[in-house]
Order: structure tokens, then sequence, then C-alpha cells
């Protein structure tokens, strides 16, 4: 039997050993992170405080000001879990406990997080946060208003000044986040407001936007008031003379009980409270987006230098304070190179290969059974085909925010779902499409034979169909390498970290040191499914052959 | 032996196996001769369980098929179809001893009955290591009986094995698988379309036409004795045919 069975038995050990090394792989990597998201009050032997951001430089910065300021108190092991895809994201992250606080504006928080009638009433905001299990800071002191902004040269030659007075101008165009798009207080209500002759315009990355507008391709854009490249840029802000826009001071939100739980770092943290004023802001926003220091080394310099008006509050030893410091994203910006093969290269490439390599092993191992029950049933391919094709059509970012909720945590484990989700239907359609190919006469040959129905699939379907499910999982995988970016919008890490910050600071440089390392990652992903057909496929199989089976 | 009894089967309405009440001796070579769609083949399948009958029931030496025997059954007979039904991603070696294999036959065994069945079949054994791809149709279709004899089933059934093959090799062919099947004493049920095939193989032919047996008997019996004047006609079709075929 030896000879004999080398062909068939060879190629199915090697198929094993290698999903074993991957599986080896997730394994562990995975309770690494899923121990680290799971931080909550119920840790007592070193508490954990998870500081939460979102995706554009001024949450950034002010994410790595709340994780300095906490681990000063010296109480908690803290952690940053920075540039989460947006308010939804982060919101599910802070309802489920992933995260413990963040920064949030006062504006946002009314209108859209607790939908109030009044945006300005106090008490109504602090009676339905108390029902979340949530409370905020006193303001820290800045109004990031969302606001609309021209070319000051454009804006001066058709006398445009005000927000009212683009309803003289239908011709224009408007490119806004998807996020102010969709926002209730953000582009309804302010079209409403303004009866402006617009139709919905086209959603756009916020860090994008400038150079469209700068290429002429845009007329309008929304921008925080706070900003760095209106200035840069040369923008008008136009007035919101119809006042629109509710405050956007900036707080903390953070779940209720923190007070409690870790009253130093509290302290520390209230002490913030009134120290950011608006041209504070906008200038750590202009140095983080003129480039070369990074997020911590900016919210480090404006502490410091906070701290020698104010003495500090909390003088905490700095043992607990560098336990969980999270890395920064961003490589200081010098050339691609530096950029490419920064500090972060190995920690990326290792969480991007656990993305892939993770989901891919759990649609394979979903996938394939389930491509064998479609061949052989009727009805099961007319349910799981579409569903596992309807599942391609949800957004990714609807789905994590989705999945999220579901685990109640951030991380791996969503972006690991959401991934293995995606990966189902190439691999499925592909199994089932490669057992349905088998000539009906060898099916008749090996029923024939004898051979029970596991014996048929093992020894004879699955090698014959081996050819097309590895094209399945190879379609996969170059998907999953591709789609494993947007994990960094809900804290899993992977090079889409570089993307997502380099969306967020419009800094291409950053964003190619992110992309470029991705593109390669999808070829390597590719030579290995090549080597893998050559290794697992018999001869007669192989594409190279050129002579496929009659 | 074979017997069926009103076994049928029908394919969207079109019968292709009329009811069918007969029997196949132990030790004789059976040729199911027709054309095209006759139900030669649909009958064949129905003996091994390849197709599931509308009514009717088959019993092979003594046992009636049915989900639970057909397995044994089939470990009990060897099926032949054309190009041998060899498993492309098997060399000629691994394609023999398959079932061998999955019956767990200890090694010896499955060397000692491959060498054997590779000698019946006069498969150089320089191409065991080969895969189907790279043999001739005649070498793949050695490898495909060699495959059927391995379990040295008493039933063979052989689904037009020879068609694809040329005139020259087909006629060795034909000689030596009827020594093979003398020599052995195997039962067989042999599917054609081909009366020189019919007349080198059959000690007995069903002539079939739209699924159902038109005549049975020797050659000579349907050159002689046709029952029908279809008879007469598929005779002489196959021309070249010599006046005195009969054995």
């Amino acid at each position: 039997m030896k000879a004999g069975m080398l062909g068939c038995r060879s190629a199915a050990g090697a198929w094993l050993a290698t999903m074993v090394l991957l599986w080896t792989l997730a394994s562990v990597s995975l309770p690494v992170r899923a121990q680290d998201t799971a931080a909550g009050p119920q840790r007592q032997v070193a508490p954990v405080l998870v500081v939460g951001s979102k995706r554009f430089t001024e949450s950034y910065i002010l994410g790595e000001i709340l994780r300095r300021t906490a681990e000063s108190a010296g109480e908690a092991t803290v952690r940053h879990e920075q540039g989460l895809g947006n308010t939804g994201i982060v919101q599910a992250a802070l309802a489920s406990g992933a995260i413990d606080l963040y920064v949030e504006y006062t504006g946002t928080l009314a209108r859209e997080i607790l939908r109030l009638d009044d945006p300005q009433d106090a008490t109504a905001m602090a009676r339905a946060l108390e029902q979340r299990g949530l409370a905020m800071s006193r303001p820290l002191g800045f109004n990031n208003t969302y606001a609309l902004a021209m070319q000051e040269r454009q804006a001066d030659r058709l006398g445009i000044a005000r927000i009212s007075d683009l309803a003289g101008h239908p011709s224009l165009r408007l490119g806004l986040t998807q996020e102010f798009i969709g926002r209730a207080d953000g582009w309804p209500g302010l079209r409403s407001r303004y009866a402006l002759p617009f139709d919905t315009p086209r959603g756009m990355e916020h860090g994008l936007k400038f150079g469209a507008l700068a290429a002429g391709q845009l007329d309008v854009i929304d921008v925080y008031s706070t900003d760095a490249a209106i200035a840069r840029n040369g923008l008008r802000v136009l007035q919101d003379d119809r006042d629109h826009f509710p405050r956007y001071d900036a707080v903390v939100l953070y779940r209720a009980g923190l007070q409690g739980r870790l009253p130093r770092t509290w302290a520390a943290i209230a002490a913030l409270e009134g120290r950011l004023d608006d041209a504070t802001m906008r200038a750590l926003n202009a140095r983080a987006e003129a480039g070369g220091e990074s997020f911590a080394a900016i919210a480090e310099q404006f502490l410091s230098a906070a701290a020698r008006v104010t003495p500090p509050q909390a003088t905490g030893s700095a043992a607990g304070g560098t336990a969980g410091s999270a890395t920064d994203t961003r490589p200081p910006r010098r050339t691609l190179a530096n950029a490419l093969f920064g500090e972060d290269f190995l920690r990326l490439a290792g969480e991007h290969l656990v993305l892939v390599f993770g989901s891919l092993l759990l649609s394979t191992i979903v996938g394939v059974p389930l491509g064998i029950w479609c061949a052989a049933s009727a009805a099961a391919r007319r349910w799981v085909l579409p569903a596992v094709a309807l599942v391609q059509t949800i957004p990714s970012l609807a789905l994590l925010a989705f999945l999220i909720a579901f685990y109640e945590r951030i991380g791996m484990l969503p972006a690991l779902t959401a991934l293995f989700l995606y990966g189902l239907l190439p691999i499925v359609r592909n199994t089932c499409a490669g057992l349905e190919a088998i000539p009906q006469a060898l099916r008749d040959s090996a029923l024939a034979l004898g051979l029970p129905r596991s014996a048929r699939l093992l020894r004879i379907e699955l090698p014959l169909a081996l050819g097309a499910i590895l094209a399945g999982v190879q379609t996969s995988a170059v998907i999953n390498v591709g789609t494993a970016t947007i994990a960094a919008f809900i804290g899993a890490g992977g090079f889409g970290e570089r993307i997502a910050t380099g969306l967020a600071l419009n800094d291409a440089t950053l964003l190619l040191a992110g992309a470029l390392p991705a593109a390669g990652l999808a070829l390597l992903v590719q030579l290995l499914f090549s080597s893998l057909e050559s290794r697992l496929l018999a001869p007669p199989l192989r594409p190279a052959a050129g002579r496929r089976p009659a | 032996m074979i017997r069926t009894d009103g076994l049928c089967r029908a394919f969207g309405g079109r019968q292709a196996l009329a009811p069918l009440s007969t029997h196949f001796e132990r030790g004789r070579v059976t040729v199911l001769l027709g054309p095209s769609g006759c139900g030669k083949s649909t009958l064949l399948r129905l003996l091994i369980g390849l197709l599931v009958p509308d009514a009717g029931s088959v019993e092979i030496d003594g046992v009636t098929l049915g989900t639970a025997t057909v397995e044994a059954i089939r470990h009990r007979t060897g099926y032949v179809i054309q190009d041998g039904g060899l498993f492309p991603h098997l060399t000629a070696r691994d394609n023999i001893t398959l079932l061998a294999r999955h019956l767990r036959w200890d090694g010896g065994r499955i060397a000692a009955r491959l060498a054997t069945v590779v000698e019946l079949a006069r498969i150089d054994p320089r191409l065991l290591d080969q895969y189907p791809s790279t043999l001739s149709g005649g070498e793949r279709q050695r490898v495909g009986i060699a495959r059927a004899l391995l379990p040295d089933p008493p039933l063979l059934l052989c689904d037009e094995p020879l068609s694809a093959l040329d005139p020259i090799t087909r006629h060795d062919l034909q000689r030596e698988l009827r020594g093979l099947f003398d020599a052995l004493g195997k039962t067989v049920l042999w599917v054609t379309h081909d009366l020189h095939e019919a007349a080198a193989l059959a000690d007995d032919i069903l002539l079939m036409r739209d699924g159902r047996v038109v005549q049975r008997g020797t050659l000579a019996d349907l050159v002689e004795r046709p029952a029908d004047p279809f008879v007469t006609r598929f005779v002489q079709a196959q021309h070249g045919l010599p006046g005195k075929v009969a054995r």
C-alpha cells in the first residue's frame, strides 16, 4: 500500500500540515489579543483602562493625551485603541466595554448619539447618558464645530461668505464625509435649514477632500473648525448664519463608574477640563499633519508644557504607566522606505497575516463542507449559495459595527469573523462547482467499485476537485489581504493601520507604506498558492500539465 | 446467475427499459447488442445499482439488489467502461489497487494480486507508475480491465469498453479477452452496438431495440432465423459481415 497511497496521502498530509500551521499561528496570537481586549472592571490584578479614538488627526492626538494623562496617575495599565472606524464603531466599543473612554463632541453626542431635540439642554443630555451607563466630563475647552469651507479665491470671486450664499450657486460641487452626509446634525439638517439647491453630494474620506478641493475637483467641503488644513490650504470657512450647527465642545465620554474604579486616574483626566482652547487644538493638529512627529510625541509635549503652567494633579509613579502603552502607528514622515520598514513593520505584518490566514482557515474549514453539501443537495444549493453571497453584499463597516455589538468587544475577534464571512463565497462556490464538474463516468466508476460515500469523497471527488477548491481558497486569500485593511478601523491592527492613519492625515507616504506591503502580501499569497497547487495536486491535474482529465 | 424480474426504467416519459424478466447463466458471455438508445446500457447500469429501477428487481447469485446489499454486490462485480473509467489523479497502479486499499488488504496480498491481474491483462509493469493521461487507449483499457479483475469477481459488466480503440487494437483485445473470460470462467455481460464484436465474444446475444429485447440467441440465430425485419436490417447494416460467421 505504501507506494500506492503516496499520491493521495502526501497531498492530504501537506494540506493538513498547512492547516495545522495556520491554526497554530492564529491560536497563538488570538488569545493574546482577546485577552487584551477583555479589559474591564472584572480584572482585579492589574486594572486596565482602554482609551479609544476615532479615525482623524484630532481624535488620535486627544487619545494619546488621555492615555498619557491616565498613565501618569500610575493606577492602571492604559492602552489606546486608536483610529476606530467612525462614531458608530466607537459607540459600540464603548457600550460593550471594549473601551472605557474617548473624546466626543457635545453636538455629536446630542444629535447623533442621544438624538435629543435640543442639543443645548445639558440636563436632558446628562439624563440620557445616565440611562446608557455613560457620563461625560466638563468641556476640555475647544469647540470643534462642523463647518463648510471653500477655496478662499473661489469664494472671493463668487462672493460667498455665508452658508446661505451657497443657495445662489446650484452648480457648485460638494464633497462631504459619509458620516456628515448621514448624520442628523450634518447634511440633511443643513440642507433643509438653508434650503440648499444641491442633490445629496458624493461621500468622501475626510483626509482626501482637501486634495480634491485643491485640485479643483470639488468646490465646497465639510471641515472641522480645528482642522489644521484650513490654514494650510488657504480655505474660507463659511459663516453658519442661520445657526444650524450646535456647539461641538470636546468632552471626555466614559463608562459610568470610572471615577469610583480608578479615582486617581479620573482626577488626572478631569484636570484636563478647560485646558485645550481652539488655538491650542488647531496648533496640535497642524503639528501632527505637518509630519515628522508622532501623536504620542505631540501629546507628550503638550502635557509637559501644560505641566509647567499648572502643577500636575496626580503624580503617580511612572512604573504602572508604560506597561500597556500602545505603539504609535505613525513612523516619522521622512522617506517612503523609512515609513515602509518602520519599527511597527513586523507587528503590522504579523497582525495582517493572522487576520488573513486565520480567517482563511476558518473560511476553508466551514466553506469546503458547505460546498460539498451544496454539490450533494439541490436544496442546499438553493439556500446556502445565496446566503453566503448575501454576506458579501453587507458593507464592511456595517458588518463590523454589528459584530462589535454582537461580541461586545473590538479588535481581532470581530475582524476575523467579518473576514471569515467575506471569505466564504469563493470557497463554497468553487468547492461545489469543482465537485459538480467531475464527469459522470468517473462518478459511476467510483460507485461501481463499491466504494462508500466517504471513500468516494476522500479518494476520488475531493482530489479531483482540489484544483477548483484551491483556486477558491486563493481568491478568498487575495480578497482577504485587501479587506483586512479595514480591520484597522476597529483596532485589530494590520497594514490597514497605516492606511487609516494616512487617510486621516492626508499623508500619501504613510498611505503607500500601508498599501504597498498589503499588495506585496497579495502577491506572496498568489505565489504560495501556486506552489501549493504543484505540491497538492496530482501531476495530471496541475495547470502546467496542460492536459485536463476527460 | 443473474435474474431480473419486471425490471424497468423510464427517463422523462421515455421508456428506456420496458419491463424485463430474464436471466443470465453463470460462466457465459452474453452480449447486449443494439443501436444507440436501445436500453442496453440502462440494463447494465440497473444491474449494478447505478440506476434505480422504476419497478422490478435484480437478483445476483441469490442476493436481491438493494441499498443494504449493493456494496457487497459491487465488490463481487467488475465494471469496465469506455477508456477504462480510470481516475486521472491516480497512477495505473493506484487505479488498479484502489478497492483493495480501501478494503485494507495487507501489502503482500495487494502486491500478489496486482502482479496476477497485470499479467492477466498483459500490462507492461513499467507502465504502472504512469498516469492515465500518458497511456495509450489500449493501455488504459487494459488497466481498466485489471482494476475490474482485482477482487476476482465472478461477474463482469462491460459497457462498450473497446469502442474508442483503433480497429487493430480492438480486434486483438476482443480475442484476448474472450480467451481470458473462458480461462477464468467469468460470467460476462458485454454491451456493444457492433455485430463484429458480438461475433467475437458472445455465447449468447440479446438484440435490443427501444427498451425491449427483440431476439435472444446465437449469432447464427440472428442471421438465419431473424425474429423480425429489424433484426435483418440490423445484421445487414453491419456490412462486410461474412455469411458464415456462426461459431
